[in-house]
Parts: C-alpha cells; sequence; structure tokens
C-alpha cells in the first residue's frame, strides 16, 4: 500500500476497524517497527493539546425580550461584552475584564459559568428605537435559556511557541507566569509530540473544515487563526523555528464538557482561557508518518528573554522539548528549572479520548474543504 | 514527631554551633529545606525537624537560651483537585520543591517540604491553590 484515503479510514471508523494510535504512541512504535510496517497498521493518530489561549470566545443570541431591546452597552456577571451586533447578539471575549473585579473575573469566567450552568446576570441598555422600544433591560440567564452559543477561538494551537526567561534583575509577570530574576526559571507552553500542528507541519490534513474534538464535542477548524505565520523558517523537520501556524476553532458551547474547558489568570497580566482540543491526523502516506514520528528530542523551541520590552525579543538559547520536559534546562552553565502553562496530562486525557470516539464509530474524519495558504507571514503593526 | 521550625539567627551567634548542638544533645534529626544568610551570619534557616516532642520542646529551650528565635510554621497549602488542571505551572514559583510533576505529569504536593511562603497561589492560573481550607463552589 502506498497511500491511504480519507474514505477508507471512514468506512474501516463505520465497520470498527480502524487502528488509531496517539501521537505519543507512534512514536515508539515507528522507533520499534520502523515506517513499512507502522504505515500499513496505522490508519489515524490522534494529536492534542490543553494551554491558555487569549484569544478565545463566544458568540452568544440572547432570544428577545417583550417588549424587545436593541442591546447597545451588554454586561454579563458586570463583565463587558460586545454590543456591536445585532439586537441580542453579543461576542464575549475571554480576556474582557469584569468592570468590579478586574481580571480576576472575566469574560472567559462567564463563559465557564454559563457551561457548569449557572444563572449569570445581563445588563443591558439601548437608545431605544420604534422597533425597539426597550431601554433597559436586567435578566437572570443560563445557557440553555440562550438560542445559540458557540465558541469562536480566532487563534489556537499555535504550531510552536518560545520558551520564556527572565535575565533582568527584577521578577516579570507575564502570560507566561511569573519569570524570577536573573534566570531563574524558564516557562513554556507546548505539549511537545502531542501538539496538533507539529505533527502536520505543512497542512496536509489540518485545513478549513477539518473535524477536531473541541472540549468534549465535534468542533471544526474554521479558518486560518489570526497571526497566521506559514511563511516562517523552518529546521530539518519543517517544524517552525516560532510561532508558525495558528487555528480559528468553532463548536458548539452548549455541548462542551467544563472539564476541558478552564478560565486561567495570569498575576500581573490578566484573564486568559484554556480549552481542550484534538485533532486527528489519517495516515495518508508515509512522508506523513515521518513527520508524526518525531520525537520530542527533535522538537526545539528558542528561549526568548521576556524582559525586553520590545515586539521582537531576543533569543538566549534553542532547547528541546524534551530537555524543556524533564524539569531543568542548562544555559550558559546554569542549571534553569522549567515549568510548562500547558496541561501535558489533560492532553494525554483528550489524545485518548478523541481515539475512544473514533474507535467507537462516533467520530469520522473530514477531510480540509480549503488548503492554508503557505506563503502567509505576520507583520507588526503599521507605524 | 514532625515539625516545620523557622530559626532566626541575630548576628551575634555565628561562632555557636546551634544546630549541631541540637542534633547532638537533643537528639533531633534536622533537614534544612531553606537557608539564608548574609555576610555578617544574619540570617534564617527553615528546617524540619523530627524527634520525641519533649527533645523538640528542651532544644527550643536551649535555641532561645542562646538568643535565637524559632518559629513553629504550620502554614500550607491546599490545592483544590477539582479546579487543578496540572499543567505545573506553580512548580515554577516553588523553592522548596513541595510542588513537583511526577512521571505521569500528575500534581504532586508534598506538606513536609512547604515552606509556606504562598507564592505558588499567585501563581496558579486555575486558583486551585489557597492557604486555608477549601471552600470551593461548585
Ligand atoms: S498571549 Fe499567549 S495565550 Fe495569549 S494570545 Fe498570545 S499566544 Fe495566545
Ligand atoms: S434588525 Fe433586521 S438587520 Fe438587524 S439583526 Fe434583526 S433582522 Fe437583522
Ligand atoms: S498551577 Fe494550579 S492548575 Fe496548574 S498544576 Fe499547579 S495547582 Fe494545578
Ligand atoms: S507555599 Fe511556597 S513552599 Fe509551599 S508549595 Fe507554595 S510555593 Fe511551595
Amino acid at each position: 500500500m502506498e497511500k491511504r484515503t480519507y474514505e477508507a479510514i471512514n468506512e474501516k471508523i463505520r465497520t470498527g476497524e480502524v487502528v488509531v494510535v496517539s501521537a505519543e504512541e507512534i512514536v515508539d512504535m515507528v522507533k520499534a517497527k520502523g515506517i513499512d510496517e507502522v504505515f500499513e497498521q496505522v490508519d489515524v493518530v490522534t494529536t492534542a493539546t490543553f494551554g491558555p489561549m487569549c484569544s478565545s470566545g463566544a458568540f452568544l443570541n440572547f432570544g428577545h425580550s417583550d417588549p424587545p431591546i436593541r442591546m447597545e452597552k451588554i454586561t454579563l456577571n458586570n463583565v463587558p461584552v460586545s454590543g456591536g451586533l445585532a439586537a441580542v447578539d453579543t461576542f464575549i471575549g475571554a480576556t474582557e475584564e469584569s468592570i468590579t473585579e478586574g481580571y480576576e473575573y472575566g469574560g472567559a469566567h462567564v463563559i465557564y459559568d454559563l457551561l457548569r450552568g449557572k444563572e449569570v446576570e445581563l445588563h443591558a441598555t439601548g437608545k431605544g428605537t420604534d422597533c425597539y422600544p426597550n431601554q433597559e433591560i436586567r435578566r437572570k440567564l443560563r445557557l440553555e435559556d440562550l438560542n445559540e452559543a458557540y465558541l469562536y477561538n480566532p487563534r489556537n494551537c499555535y504550531q510552536n511557541y518560545n520558551a520564556a526567561i527572565n535575565t533582568s534583575n527584577e521578577h516579570k509577570f507575564t502570560y507566561m507566569g511569573m519569570l524570577k530574576k536573573n534566570r531563574g526559571n524558564v516557562n513554556y507552553a507546548t505539549t511537545g509530540t502531542l501538539s496538533p500542528l507539529l505533527n502536520d507541519p505543512y497542512y496536509r490534513t489540518i485545513g478549513m473544515g477539518t473535524r477536531i474534538w473541541f472540549a468534549g464535542t465535534q468542533g471544526y477548524v474554521a479558518w486560518e487563526g489570526t497571526q497566521f505565520n506559514s511563511a516562517t523558517h523552518r529546521d530539518e523537520n519543517g517544524i517552525p523555528l516560532g510561532g508558525g501556524a495558528t487555528l480559528a476553532l468553532v463548536g458548539n458551547l452548549k455541548e462542551m464538557d467544563p472539564e476541558y474547558i478552564r478560565p486561567a489568570v495570569f498575576e500581573g497580566y490578566g484573564t486568559s482561557f484554556s480549552v481542550g482540543v484534538g485533532i486527528p491526523i489519517p495516515v495518508l502516506d508515509k512522508e506523513l508518518l515521518k513527520q508524526l514520528a518525531v520525537s520530542n528530542d527533535e522538537l526545539f523551541q528558542n528561549v526568548v528573554d521576556y524582559s525586553v520590552p520590545r515586539r521582537s525579543k531576543p533569543v538566549v538559547a534553542r532547547v528541546s522539548y524534551s530537555e524543556l520536559r524533564s524539569g531543568s534546562v542548562e544555559i550558559d552553565g546554569k542549571k534553569i528549572k522549567t515549568a510548562p502553562t500547558s496541561s501535558l496530562k489533560k492532553a494525554r486525557e483528550i489524545a485518548e479520548k478523541l481515539k475512544q470516539a473514533i474507535k467507537d464509530g462516533e467520530f469520522y474524519l473530514q477531510e480540509p474543504i480549503k488548503i492554508f495558504t503557505h506563503n502567509s507571514s505576520t507583520k507588526g503593526m503599521r507605524e | 514527631m514532625k515539625s516545620k521550625l523557622l530559626i532566626t539567627f541575630p548576628n551575634t551567634t555565628g561562632d555557636k554551633p546551634i544546630v549541631y548542638n541540637l542534633i547532638k544533645n537533643y537528639d533531633l534529626k534536622i533537614n534544612i529545606i531553606k537557608a539564608s544568610f548574609d555576610f555578617n551570619f544574619r540570617g534564617s534557616l527553615f528546617v524540619e525537624v523530627d524527634g520525641s516532642s519533649e527533645n523538640i520542646a528542651r532544644g527550643l529551650e536551649y535555641v532561645e537560651q542562646e538568643g535565637v528565635l524559632a518559629d513553629f510554621i504550620n502554614s500550607t497549602i491546599t490545592v483544590d483537585r477539582a479546579v487543578c488542571v496540572e499543567c505545573g505551572l506553580c512548580t515554577s514559583a516553588c523553592q522548596s520543591q513541595a510542588l513537583s510533576l511526577d512521571q505521569e505529569q500528575s500534581l504532586v504536593f508534598q506538606n513536609s517540604k512547604c515552606i509556606g511562603c504562598n507564592l505558588c497561589i499567585k501563581v496558579c492560573p486555575s486558583r486551585a491553590i489557597s492557604n486555608g481550607v477549601v471552600s470551593h463552589e461548585s
């Protein structure tokens, strides 16, 4: 066999014969048996990630009150949400902070509370129009009271990212956690060999329309994520040296599992959101399998100095993901403690759940409707 | 009995082998969790002491006679497991290795190593760590 098709894989899912392994398991399998043998055996590899991503949010529709109101200024549990859509539509951004509590309670917390079945207080005002005469409304609403509620994350699943260090002589508080002064620690954000876009670095199977496991339900890749940077520098395995591609994701909030969607608060920085994502990769050919078999000691990240308050920050070192995971890295002769911001434990659970869903015939693979652009690069802001 | 003690040294005691005497004369096992001293021998030791409660009490008496301050520390933290996502970020804050990730990438908290600095509380993005009894509304 030289190639495997989506149709053949989906047929095997239907008959229950499909063979699925996680992106961690495939590494050891290929090491033990070689590409040729594993290619014959394995149909699908599951990848996953669970880490904070600020560029997250949800679209909601509240339904019309009687008399109706055209909501212009809106808060949910005191967190401002967009009044810039139609009368009772809104977008709630994960990082928006509560007027009263600041970043300890943000948009991410509102979405999480809705998901947990809690009542959330809506307060909205409008100027009052002939067709929408009501000028102010206060209501307690639950997720089940809303018409539509879907998560839309403009940017998720960074292909690769940086590890963070602080070379200055004062502590820094960042979205990468607390960075202690004088290179006190290194924090990093990736699930390494489990990470979706590290396994398909040229976006052959992950594109617009790809079906994904999204916080417990089935969602889709909606578009290229913001700051999509496919025209980036790559190493010999095709892995971007820095950020690379990102994904815009969409899924039905009402079907999600609160176990896999959690607000995050970064001291001195703000609110963020961790949403669990699992992406199945069909083993279409041996070329793709080689990418899937790349191991943690072949995946590298730049360690970047976050004490430099500029857009591009200097790279202090380049370290492998296995070094980062080992708990410490050595930089210029100094042993420095490392800690992750993303949960490998949760990512593993997600890879398992997706694997099971495919085996149980509940999850079929969807070929991308449109392949991502390969020459897109991210610009800074115009000066 | 195991206790955690914060021993604070004024600069006049630098020449006395206080920890040695505690071990030798009072049969205490002393595990130094954290030490910080300046060049004048002013500073503090954070230790875990293991021994009979009688010996610990006598040892404390001795230490105080020497003009050294010793306080029992019982502050510790609680990780609310229902809220924790086991990311491991809190381990970056913990200097005493009380918080760590095990082979399975699960978060492990070892109370005996905790010096009660509370740094992890603010570092945890899930706000899963508190320094009192957990009161987590579900
Ligand atoms: S700061 Fe980090 S989490 Fe926030 S959008 Fe940027 S990459 Fe994502
Ligand atoms: S008022 Fe009309 S245009 Fe506006 S959202 Fe409703 S239907 Fe659409
Ligand atoms: S930082 Fe918080 S959520 Fe992450 S492992 Fe530690 S206690 Fe758990
Ligand atoms: S309070 Fe301090 S010593 Fe105790 S676990 Fe937290 S960071 Fe570690």
